[in-house]
């Protein structure tokens, strides 16, 4: 399903996602987005040293780093929060 | 997600597919009393071989609930599409499974982002069409009441009483309908409006590690 998400959305799904080693291509097609944003958004995470790059032979892929669980565990946890109000009715 | 957000997210996803449902079923109501309208009236144009003003707009309006009709069915089965995705992803969540939960939360959050227009549109429209089909509703009792009063129970005086019943039963359908979608927008724009507060957060967090 495609939807509108925000920047930190996806970062929350590709953290998640590469707790194990993953390629590009592995992380564009789970996380839905087109390699120029992908690009964009893996420099991003690698700059702020939530991912790490590994190289084997041919091979990059990226990792989450255990800096990047404490963004994880606040994201997790205030989105959870956004459910405290109901609308209201029940059907 | 804790048990309880996991009970609200169940409720609110049952609630609002319950919704989709419920709209999808005014919207077949509508399509068929459009072409009840304009089927009847241009049949009695043909038997009778005279065009009136009246059965003239009563066909237009008959064509204009079925594109209205059409237009809702579509779109109220894309933001149905979507919500039953994420149920059917929700009932393979299971317990302590907090990050499938909060990855489902997102797919919520960006699934009301992509369809708010057309909710806000719902609520106009089934605000709009609602008052319509009422006073048709009333108007067809009304004129029926009076065909019983002068000429006595007719299968065509019947007749004419449950095609005003109907029209008004949407009526009050549509203005509930509009008004769920009221209560269940506000609640996510307050949350649309949270994410931002939520956003500067994490901003922060980023910024200090």
């Amino acid at each position: 399903m495609k939807g509108r998400r925000t920047s930190f959305e996806i970062y929350w799904e590709i953290l998640v996602y590469c707790r194990e080693p993953r390629t590009f291509t592995n992380i564009i097609n789970r996380c839905d987005l087109n390699s120029k944003i992908g690009q964009l958004h893996l420099r991003f995470l690698v700059d702020k040293e939530y991912l790490q790059v590994m190289k084997d032979d041919e091979k990059t892929t990226y990792n989450t780093t255990p800096k990047a669980q404490e963004y994880i565990t606040l994201f997790s946890k205030m989105y959870g929060t956004l459910f405290d109000n109901l609308p209201g009715f029940k059907l | 997600m804790e048990f309880e957000t996991k009970k609200k997210f169940k409720a609110e996803l049952r609630s609002f597919f319950g919704l989709t449902i419920l709209n999808l079923v005014i919207g077949g109501i509508i399509l068929a009393l459009g072409m009840s309208l304009a089927i009847t009236n241009v049949l009695g144009i043909i038997e009778t071989g005279q065009i009136a003003l009246i059965p003239i707009v009563q066909i237009g309006l008959g064509i204009a609930a079925i594109a209205a009709g059409f237009y809702w069915i579509i779109q109220i089965a894309e933001i149905m599409d979507g919500v039953d995705e994420i149920q059917t992803t929700f009932d393979e969540v299971g317990e302590g499974d907090g990050e499938k939960a909060t990855s489902l939360i997102i797919k919520m959050m960006a699934h009301y982002r992509s369809n708010k227009t057309t909710i806000s549109r719902m609520i106009v429209l089934g605000r709009i069409g609602g008052v319509l089909f009422l006073i048709a509703g009333a108007v067809g009792m009304i004129n029926a009441g009076a065909s019983i009063a002068a000429s006595g129970i007719l299968t065509e005086n019947i007749g004419q009483l449950v095609g005003g019943l109907t029209a008004f039963g949407v009526g009050v359908a549509g203005l509930l309908i509009s008004r769920y979608f009221s209560l269940y927008s506000r609640v996510w724009d307050a949350r649309l409006q949270e994410t931002a507060k939520v956003e500067d957060a994490l901003e922060h967090e980023m910024g200090a590690n």
